[in-house]
């Protein structure tokens, strides 16, 4: 338990609005969009630039106390789950984008900014920031960085690794880490690349550089409607076979369509259809035309009935906002819903989406798919009450199944939304203990004493214990005896 | 007479915390801190209900803080009500002992009486002209200038069409808007008279209550509902119940809603709640449109380009936001401009500005640059709250616009 010595001295460094100490504010923090895992943290700081985060973790190292780092707590993994005991350090006060620079393409911004604002603020330079994820409305570049956040878009442009070209950060010392002159960035060891999707376990991130694109000439929105889900999602085995590159392919299925098109976000997606893909075109216009053309034809092929062209940007902007408020439009469900964030390869998607929802149907719960079909990030979304204890343990059950199911089928655990405290023991699904051993060799490298997010991403136990213990646990790598 | 407690706010769980409501809270976007945003109150409600949170001070002071302005609302794909669930939370609040300031109660407490406001408003143009209010309290320093008793005449109780009569419809008077902005009202009647429809203000002029649902006085906010059931099941109801204030409108509107633990009641209001319809929107309707535009001429020029800026509990609390745009378009040779942020609230929020000048002027802070960076020559406003909080703003400004209620633009169109 941290000293009142110590709350005195960040009191006085952060003031009332930095520093949160009472019952209710607390409160608010004890969980991020992970509704399932709560817990109130001792004090909760706010610091408003570098200089003060790296005083606040200066003044916290001195009493080895336990920080949590947490952007806007958009996060599904429950990576900023607070610690008992520890603080969370927020970074909703740094939310300045401290400089554009249009002729390099470059933006640097402080951790706490929206997603959504840098992409406003590029436009006025005719530029745009690639990743999208759909929380980009509320979610923080910082925390994107933490979780290698993808998007719809990240289909052509890649995760947040590939747009991040510097960064400042503080460690659990205090020390400011400077990587953010973007010259440095091919020199050395890739301290970015290790950085980037460390989930908080590195330091705290107050700044971040990134790479800005030019926006295409031409943008067109496609919707095409199905009137099979397994249809839809051979279409798209075909089009990435035939080496097409739409920047984005979603999917979304009925369930998911009938809660989009009952919220705000109604996009006008038909409601007897069984799927439609959502896909963005762009580049030249000849190139869009011709794109255009050869997806019309797959699409026709698997039996889409209907086509749906968009290049208004109004139009278009409706389109889109009914695919990124599809999360928050399943509220209408069920009051918690639970999302998987598996990758699948791309020749066995509607294999594993159709075993995820048989998954489900076999405990008894409903299964919405809505995922970036392009890259294979598939979100099976699991509506429950997380007041009924045996429907959560349904809800884990069904999760874990259905991560085994797409390991054993050559996909991964995590596209996008990380492993936090929910996939945690699940690495041992990917991970032997040796190959975990250089992650945690690395992470007490750069923070010995563990203060950094602990209990996060990496298995707190041995994978063998847990196989050893709970031979239940489906999908656990194997061991020789 | 007090209501028994309505359910205990089981709209909480519709709340799936995806966070998209957020970054569009004023108060977070001053404070940055979860428990002054949509979500983080929510939660806190969520916790209270679940008895993990008693009601304390720095409790009673987040969801005091909020502006119920409602833009989450427009945002959240879940369809929480977030209002719904701040009025009866403050209800709670005050049932407690968590009451708002002295001077908002005493305001509170002025505002639904026509008379004493009348009084109160007298007293106060008489302390602003002799310059005796310098020496008053903050609160009757922040009020705008009153205008002569001449402009602050009660409507008239009937006013005939111009043939051809269409219908008949109530204009409601409001409180402030009256007392404040009397030509608004006049020229709502007049715009109505025009398009054919006789308007009646029918007798007692009563307040609808919605400042006190937003303070949690529930039981005010049920008392006068009731008085207006049974105005409307006296008088005989119209074709329409208009209104010149987002506000009124907005509660009015939704009535059944917040009358949810008197079932009684709330049928006999339905049928109130399905009249009231704001201004803009009835003059807006094909038909009165079309009998409308005709009778428009183009404005003075030094009146362009117009910007509307959208009253939250217009555009967040009933879902206008194409009509008033429609009724300015349908001006011969208008021109208007967007504001850049025209859903965001102004800093008005019925008596938050009252309450919480501070923040008030900081929230209008960014309006302001909007305006500028509009180029508008006027702004308008559909809402006597918002006109206010912007006529403060345009006080301090270096290039003072004039700031007008749509209903005023219109009808200077009229010629």
């Amino acid at each position: 338990m941290p000293s009142p010595a110590l709350a005195q001295d960040l009191r006085a460094l952060l003031g009332p609005q930095g520093f949160l100490e009472a019952h209710p504010q607390r409160l608010s923090y004890e969980s991020d969009a992970l509704g399932l895992v709560a817990q109130v943290p001792e004090w909760v700081l706010l610091p408003s630039d570098t200089q003060q985060a790296a005083e606040c973790m200066r003044l916290l190292a001195r009493e080895g106390v336990c920080v949590v780092p947490r952007g806007a707590g958009t996060g599904l993994s429950g990576g900023a789950t607070p610690v008992a005991g520890g603080v969370s350090v927020v970074t909703t006060r740094m939310r300045k984008i401290l400089d554009i620079d249009p002729v390099n393409r470059l933006a640097r911004v402080q951790a706490g900014v929206v997603n959504v604002e840098l992409s406003r603020a590029a436009a006025r330079h005719g530029l745009f920031y690639a990743p999208d994820p759909s929380s980009q409305m509320a979610c923080t570049l910082g925390g994107n960085v933490a979780e290698n956040s993808g998007g719809p878009h990240g289909f052509k442009y890649g995760q947040t690794s590939r747009h991040v070209r510097g960064l400042v950060w503080v460690d659990a010392r205090g020390e400011i880490i400077d990587q953010s002159d973007a010259r440095l960035d091919p020199v050395g060891l890739d301290v970015l690349g290790l950085w980037i999707g460390s989930e908080g376990m590195l330091g705290l991130v107050t700044e971040v550089v990134l790479d800005l694109l030019p926006s295409p000439e031409v943008s067109e929105s496609m919707l095409a409607i199905f009137g099979s889900l397994q249809a839809a999602c051979e279409a798209v085995t075909e089009l990435i076979a035939s080496g097409l590159q739409p920047s984005a392919i979603e999917i979304l299925d009925k369930l998911t369509i009938d809660a989009v098109e009952a919220s705000v976000f109604a996009a006008g997606y038909p409601k007897d259809a069984e799927a439609v893909m959502l896909m963005d075109l762009d580049g030249s216009p000849a190139e869009v035309r011709e794109l255009g053309e050869q997806l019309e034809t797959i699409l026709k092929a698997h039996g889409s009935r209907e086509l749906r062209r968009a290049t208004d940007p109004e139009q278009r902007r409706r389109l889109w906002a009914g695919r990124k408020g599809a999360y928050g439009a399943m509220g209408r469900l069920a009051p918690d819903l639970y999302v998987a964030d598996v990758v699948a390869p791309r020749t066995r998607l509607a294999e594993i989406v159709a075993l995820s929802t048989a998954i489900c149907a076999e405990l008894g719960l409903p299964c919405a798919n809505v995922f970036h079909a392009g890259d294979g990030n598939l979100h099976p979304n699991i509506s429950y009450d997380r007041r009924d204890a045996d429907q959560v343990r349904r809800v884990l059950l069904a999760g874990q199944r259905i991560m085994a199911a797409c390991v054993e089928r050559g996909g991964t655990l995590t596209g996008e939304h990380g492993v936090g405290l929910e996939k945690r023991d699940a690495m041992c699904m990917v991970f032997r203990d040796e190959d975990l051993a250089v992650q945690e060799r690395v992470r007490q490298a750069l923070d010995p004493g563990r203060r950094m997010n602990p209990g996060k991403m990496l298995p707190v136990r041995g994978c063998r214990e847990m196989r050893t213990r709970s031979p239940y646990l489906p999908g656990m790598k194997e061991y020789d005896a | 007479m007090s209501a028994p407690r309505p359910p205990h706010l089981p709209t909480t769980l519709d709340c799936i915390t995806c966070g998209l409501c957020i970054p569009t809270c004023p108060t977070w976007q001053q404070t940055g801190r979860e428990s002054q945003s949509p979500r983080g109150r929510v939660h806190l409600m969520r916790a209270h209900q679940e008895q993990r949170l008693p009601l304390d001070a720095v409790y009673a002071q987040e969801m005091e803080d909020c502006l119920v302005c409602r833009r989450c609302e427009s945002v959240c794909p879940a369809g929480v009500s977030f209002g719904a669930l701040m009025e009866t939370t403050r209800e709670e609040l005050v049932q407690a002992g968590y009451r708002a300031k002295p001077s908002m109660r005493w305001l509170l407490a002025q505002v639904r009486h026509r008379k004493r406001l009348h009084w109160g408003m007298g007293l106060l143009g008489w302390a602003q002209r002799s310059g005796l209010v310098r020496h008053m309290g903050t609160l009757a320093q922040a009020m705008p200038a009153v205008p002569p008793s001449s402009e602050r005449e009660p409507l008239p109780d009937f006013a005939g069409a111009h043939s051809p009569r269409v219908g008949e419809v109530w204009l409601l008077e409001g409180c402030v808007m009256p007392e404040l902005y009397g030509r608004v009202n006049r020229a709502a009647m007049r715009l109505l008279q025009r398009v054919g429809y006789d308007v009646r203000v029918p007798k007692p002029r009563l307040c609808c209550g919605a400042l006190h649902a937003h303070a949690g006085e529930g039981d005010v906010a049920r008392n006068l509902v009731r008085g207006w059931v049974q105005l409307l099941e006296d008088v005989g109801a119209p074709d329409a119940i208009v209104s010149t204030s987002a506000g009124c409108g907005a509660h009015l509107a939704e009535l059944p809603r917040i009358l949810a633990s008197d079932p009684d009641l709330a049928r006999r209001a339905e049928a109130l709640s399905n009249l009231v319809i704001d201004a803009s929107a009835f003059l807006a309707r094909r038909e009165n449109l079309e009998r409308l535009r005709p009778l428009l001429n183009p404005l003075p020029e030094a009146w362009l380009p117009l910007a509307y800026d959208d009253p939250c509990h217009l555009c967040h609390g009933q879902q206008v936001r194409v009509q008033p745009r429609e009724l300015l378009d349908a001006i011969p040779g208008v021109h208007r401009v967007e504001l850049l942020e025209a859903e965001a609230c102004c800093g008005s929020a019925g008596l938050h500005s009252f309450a919480h000048p501070e923040a008030a002027r900081t929230q209008l802070a960014s309006k302001l640059v909007d305006l500028e960076q509009s180029g508008a020559a006027t702004l308008v406003t559909a809402n006597p709250g918002c006109h206010m909080q912007w006529e403060t703003g345009q006080r301090t400004s270096t290039a003072p616009r004039p700031v007008r209620h749509l209903m005023e633009v219109l009808a200077a169109s009229l010629g």
